[in-house]
């Protein structure tokens, strides 16, 4: 992710920055940090700003804007140091199944960017998030968890000429199929209806996100593997048991939700444990000799669509129980209400 | 919106019991305190509970979901059950609370089911159009990437019966109501060249629009129907029959189109002409009635099934509400089109609002 860009790198911008400015002062936003550039250096981001798509090298991008490719490698090294910029010619230069998936995962990494800059996110972690915020987001977290058993039971039924991988994702599925058990029980510690919660119906972002991993799930295990990416990318390179003081932290800012963080932390153990964090996928293509372009597409593609359908997961999130007058849990339809 | 109040206070002494009743608050219903009083919503309508401090009126009305006795309620509110019982009676007369625990049959007759609907997908369509995307799009403040993002976005929702009705015709195990849908889908398969007649009079050529990226929430519009249709030709027809203007609908439909056209394409008349042609054709085709022809031949629908397939037609709205938002947060800027790469999904911090 931060290997220095060569003259065959082609840069890829992450679509959350936006440019201000123009002629000799320039600021690059981010969603939490500012980056200034003046004189040359702002020149050079003023010419790139429309060309950094990833469809460019180094050495093309340093020809179209007439300056030493040294000086464009300085203009982006604090980008691609921060992670907003990354080299889009890795997944096509990476030769072994190994590096393949190590450019699918550095990809994983940068898109994964995007879910995290949802205002969900720093509102909770202000601690000025209200308490249906926070409980909404162990509701929604409680379907999209108990989703396995459609998602994962999906991914192991229609896995059917691939007897090692079905293993694989059978056995995935057996460890995964009661977890939301946790997350019913740390909700009903904050004094929701277990019932209630089993009842109510996930908010359409929620629905969406699961459809999408049903209908991956339907389609080819490399595609739905391939989902799995962004989930692991937030926590890939923590030290185990590192999600403590995350947790610790919510708990003093949310007392009535610490039932709740209290089934993240067990969550989180559980899968520390079951080692969770070792991909499927990667053991999947290093079974092959060489992934081929196709294949190479349906897992970025997966991936990307994954990071989207987490984007609207969170925003749904957010904008709902942001909501006025909200009643959480949500309440099913019942035709009794309209007879 | 009609908005009333109801004075509590004189009903705290109405002691007839409540026994039996297992009360359950709308869905729908939304609440809050406001001026020393509780105040809920529900379709279009505001109820005020004067008389009693909000409090006790919210956290009893959190606590009716069609399980839990009335004691019981007034027990884990730690309420006098008197004023409970009150709480509740305004609430039932306001049209808020039912009663689940009585005086309702186990089936429902197929016609009062797409009566049902029926009123309900007017509720929803006025909620579904209040959405700023369709208020921008109709009053010209949406911008041109926007205009266009939606025109493509429609093409990919149009283009999806493939995906939907399809796939609801080979789940379909109802020999009465297969051909049916059948008859649908061989009317409506190819309608999405409309939009690409549309979009080519703009200047986008069928192989560009072909080549975009759906946004996710078009894809999720098309997955929760594909969802539906796994679960039964009822519940896909819920979803289906919504998305089918009605008289009225049409004459809407044909209104809005005109103000598109004059704030986007006055000088290309070209572009709106094939939707309205697509919105007459579908007059011509007479799939407004679908739901009624289907609940026609599906008999009495047991409880569940009925609230099911409605609760996913209500999640259907919400989806359509949700596909309207990304058209408007993707597509805020015209670096956002064409969609052709995994590269691009939305701006930086764009409200919809």
């Amino acid at each position: 992710m931060t290997a220095n860009l060569s003259p065959a790198s082609k840069p890829l911008i992450s679509s959350q920055l936006s440019f201000l400015g123009s002629g000799d002062e320039l600021e690059v936003r981010a969603y939490d940090a500012v980056y200034s550039y003046s004189d040359l250096g702002a020149k050079i981001m003023m010419a790139l700003k429309d060309r950094l798509d990833g469809s460019r090298s180094m050495a093309d991008l340093a020809d179209e804007v007439g300056v030493p490719l040294e000086k464009l490698g300085e203009a982006l090294a604090v980008l691609r140091d921060d992670g907003l910029i990354i080299d889009a010619g890795i997944m096509d230069a990476a030769q072994s199944p190994d590096e393949v998936f190590d450019a699918y995962f550095s990809f994983c990494q940068f898109w994964v960017k995007e879910v995290f800059i949802q205002p969900f996110w720093s509102v909770l972690l202000s601690g000025e998030a209200g308490r249906n915020l926070v409980l909404g987001w162990g509701i929604e977290f409680y379907h999209y968890v108990y989703s396995v058993n459609e998602h994962l039971a999906n991914a192991v039924s229609y896995c059917r000429t691939d007897k090692m991988a079905r293993r694989w994702i059978a056995q995935h599925y057996v460890e995964e199929h009661d977890h939301a058990e946790i997350f019913l029980e740390g909700l009903a510690a904050c004094g929701l209806d277990r019932e209630q919660v089993r009842n109510a119906p996930p908010l359409a972002s929620t629905r969406a996100l699961i459809n999408f991993l049903n209908e991956l799930a339907l389609s080819d295990s490399l595609g739905y593997l391939s989902a799995f990416g962004i989930m692991q990318a937030p926590g890939s390179g923590r030290p185990r048991g590192s999600h403590n003081r995350f947790y610790d932290g919510l708990v003093k800012h949310y007392g009535f939700a610490a039932g709740l963080f209290e089934a993240f932390r067990k969550h989180a153990s559980i899968d520390d444990d079951l080692g969770h964090d070792d991909m499927l996928l990667k053991r999947l293509i290093r079974r092959e000799q060489d992934v081929p372009p196709e294949r190479r597409r349906k897992m970025m593609t997966a991936a990307r669509d994954t990071s989207e359908y987490f984007v609207l997961y969170f925003e749904g999130i957010y904008e709902f129980y942001t909501g006025p007058g909200v009643i959480i849990p949500r309440r099913p339809f019942d035709i009794r209400m309209v007879l | 919106m009609a908005s009333f109040s109801s004075p509590l206070g004189s009903n705290v002494n109405d002691l007839r019991s409540l026994e039996g009743c297992l009360p359950t608050l709308r869905w729908d219903a939304s609440m809050y305190a406001e001026q020393g009083n509780a105040v809920f919503k529900f379709e279009d309508n505001i109820v005020t509970l004067e008389g009693v401090g909000p409090e006790p009126v919210l956290e009893v009305a959190a606590m009716l979901d069609g399980r839990t006795p009335v004691s019981t309620i007034a027990a884990q509110a730690r309420a006098d059950e008197r004023l409970v019982i009150a709480i509740i009676r305004a609430l039932v007369s306001a049209g808020l609370v039912v009663d689940c625990g009585s005086g309702h049959e186990e089936d429902i007759a197929p016609d009062v089911f797409a009566s049902k609907c029926r009123h309900l997908y007017a509720v929803w369509k006025n909620r579904l159009f209040s959405h700023p995307l369709w208020e921008f799009l109709r009053t010209g403040k949406a911008t041109r990437s926007q205009f266009v993002g939606w025109l493509i976005e429609s093409y990919h929702f149009i283009e999806g019966v493939n995906d939907r009705l399809a796939l609801n015709i080979a789940e379909c195990a109802d020999g009465k109501l297969k051909p049916l849908f059948i008859r649908h889908y061989v009317e409506e398969y190819d309608h999405s060249g409309f939009f690409i007649t549309a979009l080519g009079a703009l200047g986008y050529d069928a192989e560009l629009v072909e080549s975009t990226r759906p946004l996710p929430a078009t894809i999720a519009v098309l997955n929760h129907m594909r969802h539906c249709a796994r679960r039964g030709p009822l519940e896909y027809a819920v979803c289906s029959s919504f998305l089918e203007s009605t008289g009225g609908d049409r004459t809407s439909g044909l209104a809005f189109l005109g103000r598109v056209e004059k704030h986007y394409t006055a000088d290309r008349p070209q572009v709106i002409k094939p939707l309205v042609s697509h919105i007459r054709l579908d007059e011509a085709y007479g799939h407004n009635d679908m739901l009624e022809r289907v609940c026609s031949q599906a008999g009495r629908i047991t409880r569940a099934r009925a609230s099911e397939a409605i609760g996913l037609g209500a999640l259907f709205i919400e989806t359509m509400e949700l596909w309207s938002t990304d058209i408007l947060k993707a597509y805020a800027e015209p670096s956002s089109f064409p969609r052709t790469t995994i590269h691009k999904y939305r701006p930086l911090a764009v409200d919809a609002e």
